[in-house]
């Protein structure tokens, strides 16, 4: 059967000239398809065994297999889902092609889905609601997509992003996070700073994160917050107030172990913010930038400069800011007034009158 | 005759009102509980979001509050079939006056008790950064949709009962009316469409909805 | 004569069953006018419609000079009710209901409201909800006449207490009406009780005022006649013939109103042999008159 399908795609690919690092390319692409293949005949082999009718559902190079039961709640929720998914990553799906997801209703009738080779399981229940399964969904094919994100941006990114039709809901609890935080940078880049933006995402000042992103009265609050209360006395000075103790106290952690500012919250908004800025290809522009500074990837992603991007940001998140507690005035005086109304009413009924 | 109206009333609320006063005291100080001094700023975000939880419990107490003051200005004068109040001699919309002058007198004592409640749990509160106290803005927000559901209550309550049956006709008839339109399939959201009115600017029960809260940003 | 009450061409109606047509009414100031009529005659509507407690459909209610119910409050001042049922706020103390009372009525004297309470045996700290039926009778008279209004609207006031009540309530009235020259309309249907103490009654029948005339006049004026060989038809009559009944032995029993002594010559004038004149009391002729009302004589 595999040597079918070689010889097939062979035929198939013509017989022209090719280079040595292409037909390599061309080859294992052929071994990997023809090795799912052989291994999706063999699980359906040995779920016709078992007596179970598998259904397949395909968006591009995504395999998705779940069993009978789940199949048209798993196909809507596939439906709302992929386009969202395709939009915002681009040609990063590719890497969907690698594994299969099964879709698992533990409490399906027809039992659960036979192993699979390389896939993925995700959980579900055959009564789920569609909106309910896209959600899962979208978490898993979100965080399979971003496994193919480099290092440097993963770490930055700290996060998985999760592609939604419409405006994400964590632009409100950003809000707080920006209007409450103690961190300086924060508190600057709320009222406009937007140098000190990058710095509160940590795109800025990764060389010297406790001495870029944090100021004298901020690192006496780590000190206290997050080292043991005594280290040689450093930590005790540092609490009097002696800034140099408390550098010295936060060199010992490691750079990559001070946590921005801003929480990954944030900075997962503001990849949000560039790939829809960015529209499509926004994501294979950022891959494409590996290496160079995020500022720089952002930018090229977004296709506008990196203080557009930060602006954008910014005033999305404060635009996010939830209805206030206080009342208005409108507000008030419509109450007063609805409650003469109805003074009125209750005067002129037809027994008081 | 306020004196002797609002004594009549004031008795007979003045268990339900100890009750009100006193809930009205202690959900500010409850939501000030959840502030522990040591919170820190990632921790205010779930914390409000547990005292918007709480939040749902003000519009409720304020609307008890308007019920049971509503009722109570004409509990007695309904089982004596309104006999006593109409052989009075005053007109008869100053003896609505005077009712309804003294339910809203009695009103002001749970929104002072929350009012006082909220001021003691903003002082000893220690609030993060950004976070702010709203002890004033609360009560008066308390007070005012505390006086909707009174008035509301009352009118209805002072009403005949031939009223009571025009006001169950007409909500009948809307629910009809959306049944219907559901039969025949037709995209038309009636009851929907007046609920939304009711609650959003500048409907009656505006001041009800949204976030309650004695802290926010 | 002035009338503290008037009512002309009454109209009311409730519901499709009950109405008070063409009815006119005077209460003479300073009498004690007894207003009799069987159950669900219209006296307690009628009295409502007097004090402005409902509207009527037509007609004209003049009360205290004040027509009603347009000037309901100024007339309300000056007139003390006593519904049929009992109307106070049950939860308050008797201390409590007389203050609450006397916050409406600038006429209030707290002197005499003590003395009553005292003649009444009525505690001050007892819930009215906690009163038996004759301490709330006492009560709502006391809280009415501490008023000091210039008329007094009972509605059934004793109904339903024991004798010795009665005499409590009905002896504080009337010590009232002689202090005060006040005028009290009663309603009743114990028409013994009226008869004590009532200078004029009014009868009321389903809607309609059957008689209204002093009281001396309805008591004297109605006679029980036993007549032998009395004529067929009666013809023209002195007297207003409410019925007659046969009788053994040829004899019959007339009933007649506005009888006076001299008519015996109209039996002489029919040949008809008057046997005997007897005397109804106000409840013997109240039935009589109700009935003549109901069926049309014969």
């Amino acid at each position: 059967m595999a040597l079918l399908v070689l010889g097939s795609a062979c035929l198939a690919g013509g017989t022209h000239a090719q280079t040595t690092s292409e037909f390599r390319r061309r080859v294992e692409e052929l071994q990997r398809t023809s090795r799912r293949v052989h291994e999706t005949l063999e699980a359906a082999a040995e779920a016709r065994t078992r007596g179970m009718v598998l259904d397949t559902l395909r968006r591009g190079p995504l395999i998705l297999v779940v069993g009978p039961s789940v199949e048209a709640i798993a196909a809507a929720a596939l439906d709302s889902t992929w386009p969202a998914i395709e939009h915002t990553y681009g040609h990063a799906i590719a890497v969907l092609g690698n594994t299969a997801l099964v879709l698992q209703a533990l409490d399906a009738p027809e039992g659960p889905v036979p192993p699979q080779p390389r896939s993925i399981e995700i959980l579900a229940s055959a009564s789920a609601r569609p909106s309910d399964v896209a959600i899962t969904l979208r978490q898993a094919l979100a965080t399979q997509i971003q496994q193919g994100m480099d290092s440097g941006l993963a770490h930055w990114v700290g996060g998985v992003l999760l592609p939604t039709p419409t405006d994400s809901g964590f632009y409100g609890p950003l809000y707080l996070e920006l209007t409450i935080s103690p961190w300086h940078r924060v508190q600057d880049c709320r009222r406009g700073d937007l140098a000190s933006c990058r710095l509160a995402l940590g795109v800025d000042g990764r060389d010297d994160p406790t001495d870029r992103w944090y100021d004298a009265s901020d690192r006496r609050r780590m000190v206290a917050g997050w080292l043991p209360s005594e280290m040689n006395g450093v930590t005790t000075r540092c609490l009097q107030g002696q800034d140099a103790a408390c550098r010295q106290a936060l060199r010992r952690l490691e750079p990559t172990l001070v946590s921005t500012p801003l929480g990954a919250g944030a900075r997962l908004a503001l990849l949000d913010v560039v790939l829809r800025r960015g529209g499509t290809g926004a994501y294979d522009r950022l891959l494409a930038t590996r290496g160079q500074p995020i500022d720089t990837r952002l930018a090229a992603a977004a296709g506008v400069s990196a203080d557009s991007v930060f602006a954008t940001w910014r005033s999305r998140v404060l635009s996010a800011q939830p209805l206030p507690v206080a009342v208005s005035p409108s507000s008030a005086w419509v109450a007063v007034g609805w409650c003469l109304l109805l003074a009125v009413l209750a005067l002129r009924s037809s027994r008081w009158r | 005759m306020f004196k002797a109206v609002l004594y009549t009333q004031w008795k007979w609320t003045r268990l339900p009102l100890l009750i009100l006063a006193l809930a009205a005291f202690a959900l500010p100080l409850v939501s000030a509980r959840q502030m522990t001094p040591d919170a820190e700023y990632w921790d205010a975000q779930g914390l409000l979001q547990s005292l918007e939880a709480l939040g749902a419990f003000y519009p409720l107490l304020a609307a008890t509050a308007g019920l049971i003051l509503a009722a109570a200005a004409w509990a007695a004068d309904h089982r004596g079939r309104h006999v006593y109040a109409l052989s009075l001699p005053l007109p008869r919309w100053h003896y609505v006056l005077l009712r309804l002058g003294a339910a809203a007198l009695l009103l002001v004592v749970p929104a002072i008790a929350m009012w006082l409640g909220a001021l003691i749990a903003a002082t000893v509160t220690t609030l993060p950064p950004g976070l702010h106290a709203y002890p004033t803005t609360l009560a008066l927000r308390f007070a005012l949709a505390g006086f909707i559901a009174l008035t509301l209550f009352f009118a209805v309550s002072a009403g005949t009962s031939r009223t009571a049956g025009y006001v169950l006709g007409a909500i009948g008839v809307l629910v009809v009316a959306q049944i219907a339109v559901g039969l025949f399939d037709l995209k038309l959201q009636i009851l929907e469409t007046i609920l939304y009115q009711i609650y959003i600017w500048p409907g009656p029960l505006e001041i009800f909805v949204g976030r309650w809260s004695l802290f926010d940003v | 004569m002035s009338h503290t009450v008037e009512i002309r061409d009454l109209y009311y109606r409730a519901g499709k069953n009950f109405e008070i047509r063409d009815l006119a009414l005077n209460v003479p100031t300073g009498s004690m006018y007894g207003f009799l009529g069987p159950n669900g005659a219209g006296k307690t509507t009628t009295i409502r419609l007097m004090l402005g407690l409902l509207r009527p459909r037509s007609g004209r209610i003049t009360v205290l000079g004040g027509e009603m119910p347009r000037e309901s409050p100024r007339v309300l001042s000056r007139t003390g009710y006593v519904p049929e049922q009992p109307h106070l706020y049950l939860s308050l103390t008797v201390d409590e209901a007389l203050r609450y009372h006397s916050a409406f009525y600038t006429t209030w004297d707290w002197k005499w409201a003590d003395e009553l309470l005292g003649s009444f045996h009525l505690d001050r700290t007892s819930l009215l909800g906690r009163l038996s039926k004759g301490e709330m009778g006492k009560l709502e008279v006391l809280l009415v006449l501490a008023q000091r209004p210039e008329l007094l609207v009972l509605d059934e006031p004793t109904d339903g207490l024991d004798p010795v009540v009665r005499r409590d309530v009905l002896t504080a009235l009337l010590e009232y009406v002689s202090q005060q020259n006040a005028t009290v309309f009663i309603s009743s249907h114990l028409v013994h009780e009226l008869e004590r103490i009532c200078d004029w009654v009014g009868v009321m029948d389903r809607g309609r005022l059957v008689a209204e005339l002093p009281m001396h006049s309805f008591k004297s004026g109605i006679k029980r006649l036993r007549v032998a060989n009395a004529p067929t038809p009666a013809g023209d009559t002195p007297f207003v013939l409410l019925s007659r009944e046969p009788g053994g032995s040829g004899v019959e029993t007339w009933v007649v109103r506005g009888w006076q002594a001299p008519m015996t010559q109209y039996f002489e004038g029919v040949g008809a042999n008057l046997r005997d004149v007897v005397d109804l009391d106000l409840e013997e002729g109240f039935v009589e008159l109700l009935r003549t009302f109901r069926v049309p004589r014969s």
